[in-house]
């Protein structure tokens, strides 16, 4: 009786703190016009990146003339996920415009894709590396 | 019961040592920055300025304005929230990085900025005006001024606090209209501060 109880308790503790897995619906075919950039990867932890997948990388330009770029990333974990990242932006010779940049928080729940969208500082900006790390 | 009373304070002098950090530099802009939920920390202010900074780059606002270079006055940001803080840690990042952008010029000669970081450059501007008989509508005149409100809401449960911190700007044009509006919530929950995020 007591064992029973402890099992039922313990599957309720794990049943409450299961997290969720996101759902979504999308029209069956896009309307919009991807202009995918070819990236090149260096992942030394791949944990994270078994995690975090990028499945591509869109770019475009704002109206002032900003390059900007949008990440369509997906957590393939179905537990939350919660990354920091920035993105570093270089001019036609390779010097940094934005060293100081902040990393900056992302929080994906179960299965969920989003997108995010980042804007050079400069319209300089001709490259970008953009730097992914898990949260503490 | 000496031997015990010199071993004690010899084990505890040790874990004291062991426990204790030593002060070291940290990357003010790296991920090593203590995270409190009772206060906004430093890298919340830069976080918020770098997305506020992206949003604006992203709307058509700069580009609307036809008169170049686009002048900007720094309004009134109000600190709405329980704690004391100086709102240039957002307001002045934000200019650094839209200055550096190309796209906006500060203008410091009106508007509360002006006495605080211009004194000078306004005193020797309105001895102009009275010695030189410049016209004071001849002034360089803003074409747009950022306002704002830095707002706080707070929520328990049990121990675990919750602490968000709501940060709202408009740029607005001297007709009143304002043409960019953004807002950028940044949430912590927790029971106790801790070093990294």
């Amino acid at each position: 009786m007591k064992k029973l109880l402890l099992c039922s308790l313990l599957a309720a503790a794990f049943g409450s703190s299961c997290a969720h897995d996101v759902n979504e619906i999308t029209a069956a075919n896009n309307q919009a016009r991807r202009d995918i950039v070819k990236d090149k990867r260096f992942e030394p932890d791949t944990t994270l990146s078994n995690k975090l997948l990028c499945y591509g990388i869109n770019e475009g330009e704002t109206d002032s003339g900003f390059r900007k770029i949008n990440l369509e990333l997906a957590n393939d974990s179905n537990s939350t996920l919660a990354v920091n990242y920035k993105c570093e932006w270089y001019d036609d010779s390779g010097f940094c415009l934005n060293a100081d940049a902040q990393w900056r928080t992302f929080v994906m729940s179960g299965r969920e894709r989003k997108s995010l969208t980042l804007v050079a500082p400069s319209p300089k900006a001709h490259d970008f590396r953009f730097k992914v790390i898990e949260t503490k | 019961m000496k031997h015990l009373l010199l071993g004690s304070a010899a084990f505890a002098t040790l874990l004291g040592a062991s426990c204790s950090t030593p002060a070291a530099y940290i990357d003010p802009n790296g991920n090593q920055m203590i995270v409190d939920v009772d206060q906004i920390n430093l890298q919340e202010f830069a976080m918020a300025a770098d997305n506020m900074v992206d949003s604006m780059i992203d709307s058509p606002v700069f580009k609307e304005i036809e008169d170049r270079p686009v002048y900007l006055m720094i309004d009134k940001v109000t600190n709405n929230t329980s704690q004391r803080f100086d709102v240039d840690l957002l307001t002045k990042k934000i200019r650094v990085k839209l200055n550096k952008s190309g796209q906006v010029r500060t203008l410091l000669n009106f508007g509360s900025a002006a006495e605080a970081e211009a004194p000078g450059a306004r005193a020797l501007n309105q001895e102009d005006e009275f010695l030189k008989k410049k016209d004071p509508a001849a002034r360089k005149r803003p074409n747009l001024t950022l306002s704002g409100k830095i707002l706080e809401d707070r929520a328990r449960s049990g121990n675990i606090k919750q602490a968000s911190y709501i940060f709202q700007l408009s740029l607005t044009t001297l007709d009143g209209e304002a043409i960019w509006e953004d807002e950028k919530t940044i949430t912590k929950q927790g029971s106790k501060s801790r070093v990294g995020f």
